[in-house]
């Protein structure tokens, strides 16, 4: 039903296709921009439009960037023989986060999922075989948690171990900083099967 | 546990109705069709998080409605008490929440507030196809063990890939077996534990119940449960399960489906060493199913140091007299008990005395008692 005008009315259809974004929400975002000043309303437009028009994928790592390839995978100073497997661009950024890995990523773009018809030619595995010729030691496989994360690191280990390549993948446990009493059974009972001597 | 109260609101033929329980025997009765079966239904939704009934949350709202919520106030062995609510909308689904606090994931509560069902749908159990019985073993567990809880979750979601691979390799007549390996991997992996546990719950059981049985049975019969896994184990789990899927390759592929693991065990009874499913009246397996259920009571509460309520559907109709009297009885003695029935007379004396009870009078989704 179309109160006012159609132009808002396309505004707040459009906003609500947004994730986690309702009709409500939609309505307060298109009547606030209506109030705001024309030079932010063409900054936000002018923004959407950059996302699209300048961000394409690395050639190498396959995650998202301006420039090809990467900055990451275009830095020198970082360890390029080292391979850190991530089902999405937002991993990547979560890893980056804590400054400790300086080797480069792979993002295969989600995890084996046949109920969802993914199998390895959805994912970047050619890409990630590709790029083992040349002088790669290690590949850390940095699934998530799930049972789908846990097959895809199986597949990509009994696919890469052949090769002669060092592979590893994250450990689980208990998240540092919280008390222990708080974790979920299902992560103490993880942390206990991968306890390590002291 | 016992619960202090309940309110039912627009919930099956109940608009709206309050109860306060006993700590007793509460013997709930009233005609057929009335709503007795659905208060024991509003306890498992506080205590379980869902219906005993496997009915689909959709179907519980008073006709014509969308929506539901059940109240009540839980209080633990150590005089604890919670406020638990469950509401559900036709759109936003159902949420749970304790005192105030919403619930997101079920296993964050189940087995806090334990409760043993005995309804008419549990007379499968012993005569009934396996998967009643792996049912049993699911839920007992699952009120015991949250990590078992979250290990048969991510059990079932591995096997649905794998069934996937199999049958779309059957469809199309190309198998990547590079794909299924690593499925493969993760059925066994997750499998052998959902086993390894249940596995240990029948030895742990078997106890249990062969001293609740004699409490049924006043003879020398031995009675008998084994964990009969879908093959063979004569090594350890894990290398068994692996080998019966190699053995067994060809075959899946034909059929489109795993065919070995946690999904296809059963559990089996014996009497004497003999198997009972062949040869046993229809008042043998009436007393495995009281004795496996008294057990299971005396199991969970052993387990988390928790009495279970007892709820007991229309078990004076399913079973003959002295073995509804002798459970009801038992287990009064022990924890809280509610028991529906059409009639006050099926209940005696003896019954009665035993410990504090309280009838609540059931009539058109509405509580009636007599002499408040």
């Amino acid at each position: 039903m179309i109160y006012t005008s159609q132009a808002l009315e396309t505004l707040i259809g459009e906003f609500s296709k947004l994730p986690g974004i309702g009709r409500k929400t939609a309505q307060r975002l298109a009547l606030h921009l209506l109030k705001a000043e024309s030079e932010d309303a063409e900054r936000l437009a002018a923004a959407i439009l950059d996302v699209k028009r300048r961000i394409r994928y690395c050639s190498v790592c396959l995650n998202i960037t301006e420039k090809d390839p990467c900055s990451i995978c275009s830095d020198a100073g970082r360890d390029h023989a080292s391979i850190c497997v991530v089902e999405d661009p937002s991993d990547v950024i979560a890893l980056e986060k804590t400054n400790e890995f300086h080797g480069v990523y792979h993002v295969l773009g989600g995890a084996l999922s046949p109920l969802e018809g993914i199998t390895p030619d959805q994912l970047r595995v050619r890409e990630l075989l590709n790029r083992l010729r040349g002088g790669v030691t290690e590949v850390i496989l940095a699934m998530n948690p799930d049972v789908e994360g846990e097959a895809t690191t199986i597949y990509l280990g009994n696919l890469l171990k052949p090769l002669g390549i060092r592979v590893t993948r994250i450990a689980r446990g208990v998240p540092v900083g919280g008390d222990l009493e708080f974790a979920d059974e299902a992560t103490l009972v993880r942390a206990l099967e991968g306890r390590i001597v002291v | 546990m016992r619960v202090r109260k309940v309110q039912l609101t627009s919930f099956r033929n109940h608009a709206e109705s309050s109860l306060e329980f006993t700590g007793g025997i509460n013997f709930i009765t009233g005609a057929n069709a009335q709503g007795k079966t659905s208060i024991l239904e509003a306890l498992s939704y506080v205590c379980l998080t869902k219906s005993f009934l496997q009915q689909a949350d959709a179907t519980v709202p008073k006709f014509g409605g969308e929506r539901f919520a059940v109240d009540a106030i839980l209080e633990t062995d150590k005089n604890i008490v919670n406020h638990v609510r469950v509401a559900f909308d036709g759109a936003a689904g159902k949420r749970y929440f304790l005192d105030s606090n919403e619930v997101r994931r079920s296993a964050d509560v189940i087995g806090m507030f334990p409760i043993v069902v005995l309804s008419p749908g549990d007379f499968a159990l012993t005569g009934g196809s396996p998967a009643e019985r792996r049912k049993f073993a699911d839920l007992v567990l699952s009120q015991v063990s949250r990590s078992y809880l979250e290990e048969v979750t991510e059990y079932r979601r591995a096997l649905k890939q794998r069934n996937k691979i199999l049958l779309d390799g059957k469809l199309s007549n190309a198998f990547d077996g590079d794909l299924l390996s690593a499925w493969t991997d993760a059925l066994i992996a997750h499998g052998s534990k959902v086993m390894a546990r249940r596995e240990k719950f029948v030895n742990e059981f078997q106890d249990a119940f062969s001293a609740s049985y004699r409490s049924l049975v006043d003879s020398g019969e031995v009675p008998g449960l084994r964990y009969e896994p879908s093959f063979r184990v004569e090594t350890d789990i894990e290398s068994d399960f692996r080998k019966a899927i190699r053995e067994l390759g060809r075959a899946e592929r034909a059929r489109g489906a795993t065919l070995a693991g946690p999904h296809r065990d059963d559990i089996s009874f014996t009497l004497n060493g003999m198997p009972l499913k062949e040869f046993a009246s229809q008042g043998q397996h009436k007393t495995f199913l009281v004795a496996m259920k008294m057990a299971e009571f005396g199991y969970i509460r052993g387990m988390l140091g928790e009495t279970p309520a007892m709820l007991l559907d229309d078990v004076m109709t399913e079973l003959d007299y002295s073995r509804a009297t002798r459970v009801i009885q038992a287990v009064g003695t022990l924890g809280q008990a509610f028991v529906t029935a059409t009639d006050m007379l099926s209940f005696d004396d003896k019954m009665l005395d035993a410990r504090e009870t309280k009838f609540h009078f059931v009539r058109e989704g509405s509580v009636v008692y007599e002499n408040a």
